[in-house]
């Protein structure tokens, strides 16, 4: 399995290399740059042009897309044009805060999600299976900012239970800094949800069918035992796909929510970069995205070992 | 794993709902009169949009401006009648040859990092500040040299009469703020990073994508006169100016609605009714707030020729635009004014017989006289203005009614600014002007601008302008409808119409607020 993580591991550096250089080309590839809008609208031609230099954004595409790769390969992503900060330091900064929304909404989402959608497939075609179906479809069809907005407009406005938008760190307290996520973190855990639950139930359905849990109720054993030893297991597999999946979603930015809540998270530093044209960190986030996505999918393999000891690698 | 995930949230989030629930509701009972100005406490801000620099110098951008015009100040500023006073200067006095101009700068004035204030400041920080702006590099066209007389004073030899000299020492948009000569010179042309002023709050710091933070400037010396605007007495009350950088409007609304934010920039008209509703709120119109117009491309393509810019300006019904970009009617005006009707010093209704008066046959007949012959016009809007690819949807047509062959072209706005440098990229843009405070800061007057106007005509008078002394009201009236007409005639920019800034600030919050137009946080306080 070590072996396999390795491989696994050492198989990061064509896709990163891939990625970071696709993201490069097509960045500089759309027009726009960040030394008009530093300037403002009102600049005149001259004074773009100068801090264009100054930026060393006038230099030919191919030898900054060099001197940028080499810095990649140190280590280094380069430094913000806006944030006038390192590119790591900026996104290991707004990581916090995705990271608690990510784990907030992630845990709301499994909590009422698991349950839920194996109680559905427990009782399938029953009254509760039907108004789990309808909620789990508005949960996916709901757009996450409409949800966020209407959550806003409950229980910020109207019964001024929390706070409307803004981040508290956790340095201020751990509670302030949850209610601060809170309703974010809702809004997403309802599409989360909505996914997980779809796939708990549909997995939960199709293990309930199979021999061996005929063969367990035959000799037997209770329903609640029957469920949670020998349904439940091993209906999980197709669920830690999908909730690997909306991990690594999640972390990669929850771009909309974190916007509409105003959260400094990884989604709301890539919009803001993005039309600021702030090409370092642009770049830094496309290629700590892809990192995410190949590490979780990484765990996702190895926790399938984990649940099921049939699979080996 | 999950029932352990799962039990130890749900009890922390609940219990901090609870908590934070008695926190709100004490903050909401708290809220007595507020007509005595009260020292300490922080003003939350709601802004639209996060600057790209806080360097007022580097930036014509209001999102900086806004943020900037608490820490730095200008030797000379506007007041609230949009008149150029002194703010660091005492007093000026010129040469009677008008060539030789002598500032002396008020004495005791401290940068936040506890330097005083002098000569060698003043004269680093306006040659930088003559560098970088276009208003500066402008005005050191006529400079011969700047030098120090001694610490409290400045001298600016002209080489040639230039009576917007003051005015433009004054102008908002980049500001010629002074600040340390250490930090002007390592700054370079670079946006600075060091963010030392003189003004009534100190930066303290900035989170981007989080917050702002400005502290009160317990060294700050004020001036006594009550001029308003962003010169005379200037008391900072408030501990904090804390700026938040909020994209939605709607959450802007809600969170200025619960009192989170005090004040809230920028809100959509469509909440104007919901807000004069509510007696917790104050809705301020800014009524000299931008203007928005079609810029022509005077350097390439068919809009080269004034009389296809003069069509176009026919072709255009203003009322139908405005309503299409803007909304409700109290939200614009129909003005001809390159200037606002509350600058009273240069605002003229010159051109007024050409402005609005829409006119099909006309715009035909001058299509047909200048050869037209159906060339495609690229029409370039952004939607991430909503008024601006609004007001598109709405012109498009009318060039099309008149016989334009149009090829409309939507983008993000830095695409748009990028796109609008190249000459051979397009034909008519469409922006909005914030106010300007001299015909020679009139930013498409400038040759290099994107649009490119070069005319003999305007350049006679505005040569004229710069040598006609600002005391000589009735030749600068003069001046200013020549300059106008010009303006109607050459068409550089077809104007729409004016439009107001819709600002909503939380009335048991926030007091002695003024309306301007952009928000300042000086002589207001907070009760929470």
């Amino acid at each position: 399995m070590a072996r396999y993580a390795a491989g696994r591991l050492a198989a990061l550096a064509p896709v990163l290399l891939v990625v970071g250089v696709t993201a490069f080309l097509l960045l500089h590839l759309i027009p726009g740059d960040p030394a008009s809008v530093i300037l403002g609208p009102d600049a005149s031609a001259g004074q773009v042009a100068l801090l264009r230099h100054t930026l060393g954004l006038d230099r030919p595409l191919p030898v900054q897309l060099v001197l940028w790769f080499e810095r990649v390969l140190h280590g280094d992503l380069g430094d913000s044009i806006f944030l006038r900060e390192p590119v790591t330091r900026a996104i290991w900064q707004h990581l916090g805060p995705t990271a608690g929304l990510t784990a907030l909404a992630e845990a709301l989402a499994l909590a009422v999600a698991i349950p839920s959608g194996v109680l559905a497939a427990w009782k399938q075609h029953s009254r509760f299976d039907q108004g789990f179906m309808l909620l789990v479809l508005l949960g996916v069809s709901i757009p996450s900012f409409w949800t966020g907005l209407n959550l806003i407009a409950v229980f910020a406005v109207a019964l001024r239970l929390l706070p409307v938008a803004g981040y508290v760190s956790p340095s201020h307290g751990v509670g302030p800094w949850a209610a601060s996520l809170l309703l974010p973190a809702i809004a997403l855990a309802f599409t989360q949800a909505g996914l997980i639950a779809r796939m708990a139930r549909d997995s939960t359905i199709e293990v309930l069918g199979e021999d061996y849990i005929r063969t367990a109720r035959g000799k037997g054993a209770g329903e609640a035992a029957v469920l949670t030893r020998h349904a439940f297991r091993n209906a999980l597999i197709p669920t830690v796909t999908v909730v690997g999946t909306s991990l690594a979603n999640l972390l990669s930015g929850a771009v909309v929510v974190e916007t509409v809540f105003v959260l400094p998270g990884v989604g709301n530093l890539v919009v803001q970069s993005i039309s600021r044209r702030d090409y370092p960190v642009i770049e830094g986030v496309v290629l700590f995205v892809a990192l995410v996505y190949v590490l979780v999918n990484l765990l996702v393999d190895l926790l399938y070992a984990a649940i099921d000891p049939r699979i080996r690698y | 794993m999950v029932a352990a995930l799962r039990c130890p949230t749900l009890t922390r989030a609940l219990a901090c709902v609870a908590g934070l629930s008695l926190i709100w509701t004490a903050w909401g009972a708290a809220a007595p009169g507020g007509s005595e100005p009260v020292r300490g406490g922080v003003i939350h801000v709601a802004t639209n949009a996060e600057p790209g620099t806080l360097d007022w110098q580097s930036s014509t951008a209001t999102a900086t401006r806004l943020v900037a015009w608490h820490v730095f100040e200008s030797l000379f500023a506007l007041d609230r009648n949009y008149e150029v006073r002194p703010l660091l200067a005492q007093s000026y006095a010129v040469s009677a040859d008008g060539l030789r101009y002598t500032i002396r700068l008020r004495a005791g004035i401290k940068f936040h990092n506890g330097q005083p204030m002098t000569a060698d400041d003043v004269i680093a920080s306006l040659e930088r500040w003559g560098k970088l702006s276009s208003g500066g590099q402008e005005t050191f066209k006529a400079i011969k040299q700047v030098k120090k007389i001694d610490d409290g004073t400045v001298e600016i030899d002209l080489s040639r009469l230039f009576a917007p000299l003051i005015t433009n020492l004054g102008d908002p948009k980049q500001a010629a703020v002074i600040m340390p000569k250490n930090v002007a010179e390592r700054a370079g042309l670079k946006p600075a990073t060091e963010l030392i002023g003189t003004g009534p709050y100190i930066f303290k710091h900035w989170t981007p994508g989080q917050e702002i933070v400005l502290a009160r400037n317990p060294a700050y010396v004020s001036r006594n006169e009550d001029w308003g605007g962003i010169t005379g007495r200037k008391v900072a009350y408030a501990d904090e100016i804390d700026f938040f950088p909020v994209t939605d409007p709607q959450v802007r609304l809600a969170g200025v609605t619960t009192g989170q934010y005090d004040l809230a920039l920028e809100l959509t008209q469509d909440v104007y009714a919901k807000v004069k509703a509510d007696p917790h709120l104050t809705a301020d119109l800014v009524r000299v707030f931008s203007w928005t117009g079609a810029v022509f491309n005077k350097a390439h393509g068919v809009f080269t020729d004034a009389r296809l810019r003069q069509a176009a300006l026919y072709a255009m019904k203003p009322a139908d635009l405005m309503a299409a970009a803007i909304g409700p009617k109290q939200f614009w005006q129909l003005d001809p004014g390159l200037f606002f009707p509350e600058q009273k010093g240069l605002y003229t209704a010159a051109g007024a017989e050409t402005y609005n008066h829409q006119n099909l046959d006309k715009a035909r007949a001058l299509l047909k006289e200048a050869g037209y012959h159906g060339q495609r016009i690229a029409v370039m809007s952004t939607k991430d203005y909503t008024w601006n690819a609004n007001t598109a949807q709405v012109l498009v047509p009318e060039l099309q009614a008149v016989g334009f062959s149009v090829d409309s072209q939507v983008y993000d706005w830095p695409t748009l600014l990028s796109r609008r440098t190249k000459q051979d990229l397009w034909d008519i843009f469409l922006t909005g002007f914030s106010p300007s405070i001299d015909p020679t800061g009139v930013i498409f007057f400038g040759g290099t601008w994107p649009g490119w106007y070069k005319s003999d005509a305007l350049d006679r008078e505005l040569e004229k302008w710069g040598e006609t002394p600002v005391s000589d009201a009735a030749a600068r009236k003069k001046l200013m409808d020549q300059i106008q007409t010009t303006f109607y005639q050459e068409v550089p920019v077809a104007k729409i119409g004016n439009y107001f800034g819709l600002e909503v600030y939380n009335t048991d919050h926030l007091h002695g607020y003024t309306s301007y137009f952009d928000v300042r946080f000086w002589n207001v306080w907070v009760t929470h």
